[in-house]
Formats: structure tokens, C-alpha cells, sequence
């Protein structure tokens, strides 16, 4: 029943007169209030406005207290906040929002921040808080704590690491800081420590599974790409593997402004994610496909000619001379040098140019020059002193060959017919035409006829690859392939072309970190050291099909287990480094810094096998992880607005953040920073080491050996504080932020004053950019310089690299790009896709209330309806996931946007979310992959840009309700 | 009327569904006394139930003939969603992570990225929500005690909690379902338009932290302004349900961007719609035609090269000029009732211009925080 509007405010009004008359001295009011309309004026609004107004007030506190911060986690996104602080209490964070418009005609960069920042404030005052040091008193994992001063913490610690370095050595003891702790001043502390004990630390980006190995082998380095300004300025924008809704939350409003600026957005994922919502194309392919679908774009490019034959003759390996015989490149060194058919002239004068430096002849390759039908040395190789890539210069014009077969004789008189990379590369492709691979790729070949297209022939064009290819077992193989695809089309500077995540040049850290080389610590492959940690080949036997492999990879399970143990044999401990993937068996004492090690490392092995293997684990954290539970001593830590520190890498945008806290903030219980945590051990150690020396008078307790790690060849424990401290000048955070604005050229001119009064953060200057010019007023792309100056990539070649002739790539089939089926097996009907999360940094916040309540409360799976209904499930079910290696227990979500053959998990759960404490990664494992675990071929060399992943994807389960 | 109406236009094409705004509201307003279940600003994917659920389909607003309609009060657990807490604090322990709660319903982002259609064709786009600040607010109507009132100066709509008796009519007779009943005061409280921040200079928290850089915050009068451009000028920024009456001060570009289905073969077919235009329809009445349309063709026009201020407002360069909020005038308002009242002391000077306010210029932006007046304006017209 409705009564009119008239009749209703009628009645209304007089109720409510009513009301006040009667109950008027309730209200202490003098007379009867009288609203004539209240849509206009209202005669009692400031009881209301003034409530509001002071209760903002509260929250805002005094500006002149304020702190600036980021959070220190490893998203990277690295967002300039503003703290606020009441009483020493902090309340909210606003971002500072006030970055710089670089240039009036590109969108600027704020207010940088996501929904996980913006509410640190309410983590950093939760219950799960750390708040004292505390030793174990019950089983590892019982929850049984005593509360200690940090002074015994710090003894304990402290002596467990100088037992192991006087019984095991410096390998014995592990100390690492976790992918919770990714920032240049903080992260420091720990490094600095273990480099100076020699301690073992881990390649995080490798074990994690976020590295992009398959890129460095292309183009020498593995992270390369755009600050994410750029993409607004691309005529088409692909993202691949990628959901930057989601995962790039500050820098995603640059793709639609670049959409309105009539960009193209184009995303390749098999699930409709939420960047395809609002992309112009979406091409569904099937997970773990990727690699197939980037192969039959190559070819569609080259089979229509869409490749710049110029720019890959000059800047790609593509014109190098391959011996059909054997698949090697063809060398200098192979060749007869006397023969007519080598261009001595144009050698000649490259020796000239050389200035007497020496040819290593192994490290030349040579082209088939058109111009003069003679093979010819090609400049810019490892091995030629002469490191242009200029193919006409005063001495020279190379005009090389991408097609045909030649005829070469050996240094030995045999003949061997050669030809061109290009051609190998154009006919491996040729296996993967569209139309062939449409059945697995589920992209038809319209798709990719118009994806070639959409990346040749528009003036910029940008392909961004996300860390979810490489989470394959075969991803490698992707990665390279997708990689592959834009240099055909000349695309690098401003002409776009591939990026994964750019990095800043930032020289000048070592002296927060390092030791001028006169220490290293002992730098393990990540994915290799925490398989071995792990026993992780039993999760290898336990999920995956003999047949199915063996159908993808072209041998046994046990075939690939021996060759797996031979090349980890050959590159164990001290003296496997330099062959293969470091990674040292005796460690024994670990300390750990906001590393959730049970979360994210794979299969139902690694945690028994670690805690065996672990004697002594120290663990600093500002919250109780799933991970701290099983600490025998837990260190209490400072959580991102309590600190100082800088944080500028990875290069999403141009500018250092700086972490500042509040003014006269109250302390959370002991919490201390790492920095002060390091010093306190190093400290102690002197002090305990000291002692011994002097009660004995025998010098190897100050004098630890480690000849192969310490330039003096020992670790020298009566010196470390003032060598750690440099001599006095580096104890605490701030000290590091200071001294790392000091000694890094690219944050000139500035100090803590400069940047906090910015609002928390500097601009890089123009030393910045690796390899291209740090423009002030235009978006960074890569390789600029080698595009316009001709510079090589650092690469074998010197070049883009397509081809590999290491000895293990040709028996695998990889000496050109290709692409490998998934290993997963295929009596489980789903794939597991464990992107990154859109609530959560990895396990970071994942623990957030607010956070959780805008989520489902609990781990949640989504799921295709059609196999919901088949199976059975509801939405809101709980279901169990289960294959041969293991099980876990979660929520089912309805999702129409899930394939059909995948099941969408949101990664980062710890394993405490869990029924039974049973993690979704107890039903993947994560095998080592043979080409990742090579090494030694050229840039393929172990490091930061050459790794392996743990692979997150490579698994299928079936699922079942409750 | 009041004087002016402060408005907002929200961008649905840049919303990337992060809701950083829905956490910034949380900090800044109800993480709090008796309001950690509401959300004065939450996102929304639609197709789908929204918070509190099925708020389209609880009456409230008014009908053709302007008369107010019967409505419900939302339910608690069912609608609302009842906030979990966690156990943080036997983590200690050795215990489990877990909700202190058996049953885990519902939740105000429940059906997140859910929408509507199959795969591969599947649909979804999100909707932003606060309090509309309506120039015919249901809920002011509803009230028996006319506790609820537009502000005078800037027509922000509040609750008198003075006044206010908890009788939640309010409740029932909004159509959005925005103003909620606090149960530790037995009143009711619903978004306020951060009024204190944007008095003092600073955006509304949603606004000014939203990093989709979707919101645009002016005076509906100030002609040189982003709003007015979008919701006159170019009209592609609509009320959200016009037919509940209201007449609701923030405004949606609608949906626009969105890939092509794919027909049986996996192709994907040309000009094919995913989201039914039927659904925009019912979200933004018939002026959504016109809307997409003009959308699409200043797109069409940008893409060519062309100049098109549309996309140029729409791209907006430059975060601090998405905001205009006139301080002067506020300024004017407290020269005239609140002389030298703390409330009104300018906290940042970055977003102050509007129809009564000039900013200076910013020219090098590289070095802007030199370049920012020293003074506040009000201050000069002291003297």
C-alpha cells in the first residue's frame, strides 16, 4: 500500500513533531525544532558536522607528525604513502599522491597504492603481531613458547651461528631474507650479514618461480621492459599471461587511459580474468599452451613476411651460420681461414679496428654475406673485440644472407653444408601453423592471422609477459618463444616491443650490502637449493604419468631422474661452483627473515625433509606466520611504518620511495629492525668468539678458513663489528637509508630532508635506465642504445639471440624456439592455476580481517558451472581437490569465467588456512627442468639472470564435494 | 534546494574492481563503533546480487507519481553479511587460521567477478557505490523524525544524530540501501562525502585514493569543471537507477570496453556484445544509448589522431586536477557563520580549484612542490 508522497512527509512530519514536543527535554532543547524543508536548510546540523569533523580530525592527526612509508612486500608496486599518527598511534595511510606530472601529455603516476597498502595500518596493530622474542619450549610446531630478553635471543642465535661456522664451516650456516623483504635499504641488513659470515642465500626470484629465464636467454637479461607509463603511448597493448587489473592494481589505470588515448588492449590468459573484462580482444588459450600459440605467431609473421629483414639481420643471431652436420653454430674457429671463400678483407680490418685485442675464435660467428658471396665474420660476438652492431661501418658492409644452404670447409678439409639460423627458426615454426595447433591452443587462426598483424604492423606495439608463463614446466620454452616474437618485427625503444618488468640501474649499493668484493656469500640457485632441501624428486615420482612424460619430454621418468642427478652431482658445494646450479647440502642454522617457506615451496616432502635437515632455525617477522610456528628462537620485527628504508627496483615507475616513521611513534612491543637485529648478532658474535680466543689463546676460534669466499681467506670474527658496522657508521636502518643515498648516483641530488618534505620519495635522475636514456619527460622503454648506438645485447652473439647450440638443447630439440606440452597428468581432469592473488601480496595480508571479508573468508576454488553441476557442487560447497601426490580442502566458487578443464585459486594461502594444515601445494610438484638446470653456454651462466623457476602451474587434480 | 550540490562521476571503464576505495572508506569512517558491517562506499560486480544483496530488488525510492515506495530493511546475516573476525591471537599457539564464525554466507564482495554468460563469453564489469547525496533523497523523506538534511552550502546529505531515534524508516525508503542503522548507537549513519576532508581540502578518501583514477569530484555548477563537462556538456555520465526518483548527485560513465564473443569455432564475432545492452538499460535508463555512443566516437575520433576533450578528461593527466573543491567558497561559508573555526583550516592546497577559487598555474610539474601557493587564498583576502 502506497500512500501518497504529499500524505506521507504530512504525517511524517507531524509524528515526528509529536515526538520532540514530548520528549523535548530529552533533547535539551528549549523549544520545538521547526524543519521547513529540509533539502534546503536544516537549523541543527553542526551536533552532526562537528562529531564527523573531529573524528576526522583524530585520524588525521598533525601533519607536521606524519611519516611517509611503502610496504616493503613483493609486489614491488612500491607506492609513496602518507602515515598518519595520532598520539604516537598510527591511524590510517593516504597515499601522498604527489608524484610529478612528468609530461602534461601522459597521465601521472598518482595516487599510486592498492587495497592491500591502504590498510597496513590495521595489520600492523593485530593480534598476530610478534610482539617479544621467544624461544620454543614444546615441539617444533606446537604453539608452546617461553618469552625471553633479546639479549638471550640474540646469545642463542648468535651461538648457534658460531658453532656451525667453527664445525661446518661458513656453508653451514643459511641466512636469508624471504620474498617479504624486497627493498634496498632493509634487505641489506641480511645480505650484508650472511656475506660476511659466507653464510648460503637463495636466488628468491628463481625459487619462487618468478624469474624469466627463457627472456635472458634472448636478450641477456631477463628483466627488461617499460616503466608502465609507456604502455599508454602503444598502439596495441598485449598482455600476456598477465592480468594487470589485478596484479599491477597503481599502474594498471595506464592501460584504459592508453585505451581512451585509442590503443588497442589485447590479453592472453585461458581464463576471463579481470583485464579481459574491458580489453578490445581476448584470445582464451588453453593453460599451459602459451608456448605453442607464440610459435604460431612467429610463423604467421614469417610465413607472411611481416618480419623486418633489416633490423634482424643487424640485431638478431638470425643471419649466424648453423653446420647442418652437427647443429653447431659455425665459428671462427672451425673454419680454414685460407680459403677463398672467407672474407679476409673484411677481417682484416675488423683486426685493425680490434686495436691488437684478441679474437676469441670459439665466440665469432660468421654470416654469408650477399654483397660478396663470402662468409663473414659478424661483429658484436662474446668473442670479437669488435662489439658493434653496425653491419656497414669504415671497413665493412655486410649484407647477410637469411635464406639458403652453403657449402663451408673445415679447418680439417672435410666440407660442411651451413645455413642461416633464420631458416632452422622458420622451419621449426612451420611445425606450429595455426591451423596444426589450433585443437591444443584453443586460438583459432583468424586470431593469430590478426595477432601478427596487430604486432607488425602498428608504430608501437608492446607484448607484456606475466610471471604465470614461467609456472609451467616447459615455460622456459614459452617465455623464449613469446620473447622471441617482437624483435622480428624490429620492435625495441620506442617502438615497444617485449617486456616482463624493467629494472633501474642503481650503482652505489654495495656499500649498504656488500664489501667491495672483499666477501661473498655463498649465492645458491633458488630453485635447485630448495628442491634439494626439500626432497622434492619424491613428489616427481608420485604425480607424474610414465607415459604422458615420456610422450612430451622423449624419455623415461627414470631416464630424467639419472640425468637430473648427474648434473646436480657435478655443481654440489664449494667446489661445484662455476658448475652448474650452485647449492651447498651441510647447511644446518638457519636465519630467516619473513620467508613463508612452507607456503610457497611445493609438494608433500619439502617440510618434513627441511625440518630434519634445519638443526637451528632463527625466524624475524612482524607477524606469526604459518612458517614461524616452527621456529626454535622467533625475533620480533619492525613492520613498514616503524622503519627507515628505500625501496626503488623494479622500474614500474622512475621513482625511490622512502620509508620515514611517524614522529614520536610508540614501539610495538620490542619489535627492532633488521638492520639493529644484524648488528646485535654481529655483536655477539665477536663478543662469544672473542671470549673463546682469549680463554684459549688458539686463534681458528676468530680465524674461520674460507679461502674460495674471503679475499683474506678467512672469516676474521675479532673484526666483524667494525667491518659490519664500518666502524660504527651503518648499526641501524636509518643509517643504511643514509648511506645509500649518499653512494647511489641516480638519487642525486638528495637527501631524507628533500625527500620527505616531497612527500617520500625522489626522482631518478637520468642515470637511470640500463639500457636506453632516462628521459625526464617520456616513459622509459629498453634497448634504445642498442637500437640507435648500435650496442650489443649481452649475449653470446651479441645479438637477440634465437638459437642455442648447447650440446643438451639439441638433444631436447630446443636449438631453435619451440614449445613443449605441459607434463601434468592426464587422469585429472582440471589444471591448477594459482595466479596471483588480487587480496593478497603472496601470503602477505592474506591474514588482513578487513581484507579477508571482501573475499569468502577462507580459501575459495572457483569452478566452471557446467562442472559444477556435473559434479555436483554448489556454490559455497566445500570440496576436496585431491591427485596422486595429495589433497586439500576449500570452498567451491561458481565462476563462469573458469575454463573447463582448470580450477582458479588464488595463490598465497598459507598451509595454516588449511584443513589439516594442508596447503594447496600439497598436490604439486615442482620438478626441475633440464634445459633451466644447463649451464655454462655462453650467457647461460648461473647468476640473476640465469635460473631456474619452481613451477607453480604443472599440476591437475579432480575434484569432489565434501 | 541547496545552494549547490557537490557531485561525483565515476568511470566504470577504468575500474580495475580493487576497491581500495571500499578499504580507504573502512579506515577513514567505519572500522569502528558499531559500524565495522557497513560499507559507505563498496564495489559491486554486476551482473550480480550487490551489497547489501538484492538491494535493487528492497523498495525504497519513489514511483512515478513522486510517491514514496514501501521498502525493507535489509537482513543482517542473509544481506548484509555478518563481519568475521579470526583468531590472530592463537596463532601463537599452533592453531589454525581461522573464522570465529560456523558459517561463512555471505559477504559484501561475495559474488566478486561472477557476473552473467558462459565461458568463453562470459561478462562482468563493477559498479562503485556510495551514498547517491540525491536531490530527493529517499531516505530524508522517509524519516518520521526529519533528522536526515541536505546541507545548505554544498548539499551533502546527513543524518542529525542528535535527532535521529533509530526508527530506520530510512532504511526501508532508500532504493540504494546507502544509509545504514548502527546498532552501538541505535542511529542511523551513511556516507558523508568525507565532508571534514573536503572542507579542510581534501578529496573524499574513496575519491582521492582511488587508483584506478576513475572519480571525479566537483560543484554540479561549476561549468569549468570535469563533472559538469561529463554530466551536461557531454551527457555520458548517468544517475545509477534513475527510475527509483531520487535523483542522485553521482554519476556512472557506463561500460563501454569490452572484447567480442566468440561463436562456436572460436571465433571471435565482430560488433558482438557481452554484457546485454538490456542490463545497462536497467542500470542507466535509455540515455545509455546516447551515452555509449558518444563514448564510442570520441574514441573512434581520439584513435584517429584527432583532438577530443572528452578523452582528454576521461585520460586526466593529471590525478589533482580530477578534483575541484572550490575551497574559497567554503572559506566564504565560514567567514560568514564560523570565524576561525579549526574545522576549516586548509590541510593541502593541491586541490582547491573551482568556481570561486583560482589556483596558480602549475608550469614545471617536475618541480611543483615548489610551485604551490605558499599562502592560503583565504588568507589573502584578509587583507
Amino acid at each position: 500500500m502506497a500512500i501518497s508522497r504529499r500524505d506521507f512527509l504530512k504525517v511524517m512530519s507531524a509524528t515526528g513533531a509529536a515526538t520532540t514536543l514530548g520528549t523535548s527535554s530529552a533533547f535539551a532543547k528549549n523549544s520545538a525544532m521547526i524543519i521547513e524543508n529540509p533539502r534546503e536548510k536544516y537549523p541543527n546540523s553542526s551536533f552532526v558536522e562537528n562529531m564527523y569533523r573531529k573524528e576526522f580530525a583524530y585520524t588525521y592527526g598533525r601533519k607536521e607528525e606524519h611519516g611517509t612509508a611503502y610496504h616493503c612486500v613483493n609486489c614491488q608496486g612500491n607506492c609513496a604513502w602518507d602515515v598518519w599518527v595520532q598520539n604516537g598511534i598510527v591511524t590510517r595511510e593516504n597515499q601522498a599522491a604527489n608524484y610529478p606530472l612528468l609530461n602534461p601529455k601522459i597521465p601521472d603516476a598518482n595516487p599510486r597504492g592498492c587495497n592491500k597498502g591502504v590498510q597496513h595500518s590495521q595489520v600492523m596493530y593485530e593480534k598476530d603481531r610478534i610482539l617479544y622474542p621467544m624461544k620454543r619450549v614444546g615441539e617444533r610446531g606446537e604453539g608452546k613458547w617461553k618469552r625471553i630478553s633479546w639479549d638471550e635471543a640474540i646469545t642463542e642465535v648468535a651461538t648457534k651461528i658460531y658453532e656451525t661456522m667453527l664445525t661446518v664451516g661458513p656453508q653451514g650456516n643459511y641466512i636469508h631474507l624471504g620474498a617479504g623483504m624486497l627493498t634496498e635499504a632493509r634487505a641489506a641488513s641480511g645480505k650484508r650479514l650472511g656475506t660476511l659470515l659466507g653464510a648460503v642465500r637463495p636466488y628468491i626470484a628463481s625459487y619462487v618461480g618468478d624469474m624469466f629465464p627463457g627472456v635472458s636467454l634472448v636478450y641477456g637479461e631477463g628483466n627488461i621492459g617499460f616503466s608502465y607509463d609507456f604502455v599508454y603511448t602503444a598502439n596495441v597493448q598485449i598482455w600476456w599471461g598477465q592480468d594487470p587489473n589485478k596484479s599491477r592494481i597503481p599502474d594498471a589505470h595506464w592501460v584504459w587511459e592508453g585505451k581512451y588515448n585509442g590503443g588497442k588492449v589485447i590479453v592472453i590468459t585461458p581464463d576471463y580474468n579481470a583485464t579481459c573484462k574491458s580489453a578490445d580482444l581476448w584470445v582464451p588459450v588453453r593453460a599451459g599452451y602459451d608456448g605453442f600459440l607464440a610459435m604460431s605467431i612467429i610463423n604467421e609473421i614469417i610465413q607472411k613476411k611481416l618480419y623486418k629483414p633489416n633490423f634482424i639481420k643487424t640485431f638478431t643471431d638470425l643471419p649466424l651460420l648453423v653446420r647442418l652436420d652437427n647443429k653447431k653454430l659455425l665459428r671462427l674457429s672451425d673454419i680454414d681461414t685460407k680459403e677463398p671463400m672467407f672474407d679476409k678483407e673484411i677481417f682484416h680490418n675488423m683486426e685493425e679496428k680490434a686495436h691488437g685485442k684478441h679474437f676469441e675464435e670459439h665466440e665469432v660467428f660468421l654470416s654469408y654475406n650477399l654483397k660478396n658471396g663470402k662468409l663473414t665474420v659478424m661483429p658484436g660476438s662474446e668473442g670479437n673485440p669488435v662489439k658493434t652492431l653496425r653491419l656497414k661501418d669504415v671497413g665493412w658492409d655486410i649484407d647477410p644472407a637469411l635464406e639458403g644452404v652453403y657449402e663451408v670447409k673445415l679447418k680439417d678439409g672435410s666440407k660442411v653444408k651451413v645455413t642461416p639460423v633464420f631458416e632452422l627458426a622458420k622451419a621449426e615454426a612451420q611445425k606450429f601453423a595455426a591451423e596444426k595447433v589450433f585443437k591444443l591452443t584453443n586460438v583459432h587462426p583468424k586470431i593469430v592471422e590478426q595477432l601478427a598483424k596487430d604486432i607488425a604492423l602498428p608504430k608501437v606495439v608492446t607484448i607484456s609477459m606475466g610471471f604465470t608463463i614461467g609456472k609451467y614446466f616447459n615455460g622456459m620454452l614459452a617465455q623464449r618463444a613469446i620473447a622471441s616474437i617482437t624483435p622480428l618485427c624490429g620492435r625495441l625503444g620506442p617502438y615497444g616491443g617485449f617486456n616482463s618488468e624493467n629494472e633501474w640501474s642503481i650503482s652505489g649499493l654495495d656499500i649498504i650490502s656488500g664489501f667491495g668484493g672483499k666477501y661473498q656469500h655463498r649465492f645458491a640457485s633458488g630453485f635447485v637449493s630448495e628442491f634439494v632441501l626439500g626432497n622434492m624428486m619424491q613428489d616427481f615420482d608420485k604425480l607424474y604419468e610414465e607415459d604422458t612424460f615420456k610422450q612430451v619430454m622423449g624419455m623415461s621418468k627414470a631416464e630424467y631422474k639419472k640425468k637430473v642427478e648427474e648434473m646436480l652431482s657435478m655443481s654440489e658445494g664449494d667446489k661445484g661452483v662455476n658448475k652448474g646450479k650452485p647449492y651447498w647440502n651441510d647447511v644446518q642454522t638457519f636465519l630467516l627473515f619473513a620467508d613463508a617457506r612452507f607456503r610457497r615451496n611445493k609438494g608433500t616432502s619439502y617440510k618434513k625433509a627441511f625440518l630434519e635437515k634445519a638443526k637451528f632455525i632463527a625466524y624475524v617477522d612482524f607477524r606469526m606466520s604459518d612458517f614461524a610456528n616452527y621456529a626454535d628462537i622467533l625475533l620480533p620485527a619492525k613492520s613498514h611504518y616503524e622503519v627507515w628504508d628505500l625501496r626503488t627496483n623494479p622500474g614500474y615507475h622512475r621513482f625511490a620511495n622512502l620509508a620515514h616513521p611517524p614522529a614520536n611513534l610508540k614501539p610495538v612491543g620490542e619489535a627492532k629492525s633488521e638492520w639493529e637485529i644484524c648488528t646485535l648478532i654481529v655483536e655477539k658474535l665477536q663478543e662469544i668468539a672473542m671470549k673463546k680466543y682469549k680463554e684459549t689463546g688458539d686463534k681458528k676460534y676468530i680465524k674461520i678458513p674460507d679461502p674460495q669466499f674471503s679475499k683474506t681467506g678467512y672469516r676474521d670474527l675479532d673484526k666483524v663489528v667494525e667491518e659490519f658496522t664500518i666502524n660504527g657508521k651503518l648499526r641501524t636502518d636509518k643509517d643504511a637509508v643514509e648511506l645509500a643515498l649518499e653512494h647511489t648516483e641516480q638519487f642525486k641530488p638528495n637527501t631524507i630532508e628533500s625527500m620527505f618534505k616531497r612527500g617520500g620519495y625522489l626522482t631518478l635522475n637520468e642515470k637511470g635506465g640500463k639500457t636506453s636514456p632516462l628521459y625526464p619527460d617520456k616513459p622509459y622503454n629498453f634497448f634504445e642504445n642498442n637500437l640507435y648506438l648500435y650496442e650489443h645485447f649481452e649475449t653470446l652473439s651479441g645479438r637477440i639471440t634465437y638459437y642455442v647450440d648447447h650440446e643438451l638443447w639439441i638433444q631436447e630439440g630446443a636449438n631453435v624456439p619451440t614449445a613443449k606440452e605441459p607434463i601434468r597428468p592426464r587422469k585429472y581432469p582440471f589444471v591448477l592455476l594459482t595466479p596471483h592473488a588480487r587480496w593478497s601480496i603472496h601470503s602477505t595480508y592474506k591474514t588482513s580481517t578487513i581484507l579477508m571479508r571482501l573475499q569468502r573468508g577462507k580459501p575459495y576454488i572457483m569452478i566452471n558451472p557446467e562442472i559444477a553441476k556435473k559434479k555436483g557442487i554448489k556454490d559455497g560447497d566445500e570440496v576436496r581437490l585431491y591427485n596422486s601426490l595429495g589433497e586439500f580442502y576449500a570452498m567451491a566458487k561458481v565462476y563462469p569465467s573458469c575454463p573447463k578443464d582448470a580450477v582458479i585459486l588464488e595463490h598465497g594461502w598459507e598451509p595454516f588456512f588449511y584443513k589439516f594444515r594442508k596447503g594447496h601445494n600439497e598436490t604439486v610438484a615442482s620438478p626441475l627442468n633440464l634445459l633451466e638446470l644447463s649451464d655454462g653456454w655462453g650467457h647461460l651462466k648461473f647468476g640473476g639472470n640465469w635460473d631456474g623457476n619452481q613451477h607453480a602451474y604443472e599440476t591437475s587434480l579432480d575434484i569432489e564435494k565434501v | 534546494m541547496s545552494k549547490r550540490q557537490l557531485a561525483m562521476v565515476m568511470d566504470l571503464n577504468k575500474c580495475i574492481g580493487c576497491q581500495t576505495c571500499t578499504v580507504a572508506c573502512k579506515t577513514q569512517w567505519t572500522n569502528r563503533n558499531g559500524r565495522e558491517y557497513m560499507y559507505w562506499n563498496n564495489v559491486e560486480t554486476h551482473p550480480g546480487y550487490g551489497y547489501p544483496r538484492n538491494w535493487m530488488e528492497a523498495g525504497g525510492g519513489f514511483d512515478e507519481s513522486g510517491n514514496l515506495r514501501d521498502g525493507i530493511i535489509p537482513d543482517m546475516v542473509l544481506d548484509y553479511g555478518v563481519p568475521w573476525d579470526y583468531n590472530h591471537d592463537e596463532l601463537i599457539n599452533g592453531s589454525l587460521f581461522q573464522a570465529k564464525t560456523d558459517s561463512l554466507e555471505w559477504g559484501p564482495n561475495w559474488d566478486e567477478d561472477v557476473g552473467g554468460g558462459e565461458y568463453p563469453n562470459s561478462y562482468f564489469f563493477y559498479i562503485p557505490r556510495i551514498c547517491n547525496h540525491c536531490s530527493n533523497p529517499g531516505c530524508l523523506a522517509a524519516c518520521p523524525r526529519e533528522a536526515i538534511f541536505k546541507r545548505e552550502q554544498d548539499g551533502i546529505v546527513l543524518v542529525d544524530l542528535e535527532r535521529c531515534q533509530g526508527y530506520r524508516y530510512c532504511i526501508a525508503g532508500c532504493p540504494y540501501k546507502k544509509i545504514y542503522f548502527n546498532p552501538k548507537i541505535s542511529k542511523s549513519e551513511k556516507c558523508i562525502f568525507c565532508f571534514p576532508r573536503v572542507e579542510k581540502g581534501l578529496p573524499p578518501a574513496c575519491a582521492h585514493q582511488c587508483v584506478g583514477r576513475i572519480r571525479f569530484v566537483g560543484f554540479l555548477d561549476d561549468e569549468a569543471g570535469q563533472v559538469y563537462k561529463l554530466v551536461h556538456k557531454y551527457k555520458v555520465a548517468l544517475p545509477l537507477r534513475p527510475d527509483f526518483g531520487t535523483q542522485p548527485n553521482v554519476y556512472y560513465v557506463p561500460p563501454l570496453f569490452e572484447p567480442p564473443k566468440f561463436d562456436e569455432n572460436m571465433q571471435p564475432v565482430e560488433g558482438s556484445r557481452r554484457t546485454p545492452i538490456e542490463y545497462l538499460e536497467l542500470l542507466f535508463g535509455k540515455e545509455v544509448h546516447t551515452a555509449l555512443e558518444t563514448l564510442r566516437k570520441e574514441q573512434e575520433k581520439r584513435a584517429r589522431g584527432e583532438e577530443s576533450e572528452l578523452m582528454d578528461i576521461l585520460i586526466a593527466y593529471s590525478h589533482r586536477d580530477m578534483f575541484r573543491l572550490d575551497n574559497n567558497y567554503y572559506q566564504q561559508q565560514v567567514d560568514k557563520k564560523l570565524k576561525g573555526s579549526e574545522f576549516f583550516k586548509v590541510i593541502d592546497q593541491r586541490y582547491l580549484q573551482g568556481a570561486n577559487t583560482k589556483r596558480v598555474e602549475i608550469k614545471d610539474y617536475t618541480f611543483h612542490e615548489k610551485m604551490l601557493p605558499q599562502k592560503d587564498s583565504s588568507k589573502a583576502k584578509h587583507h
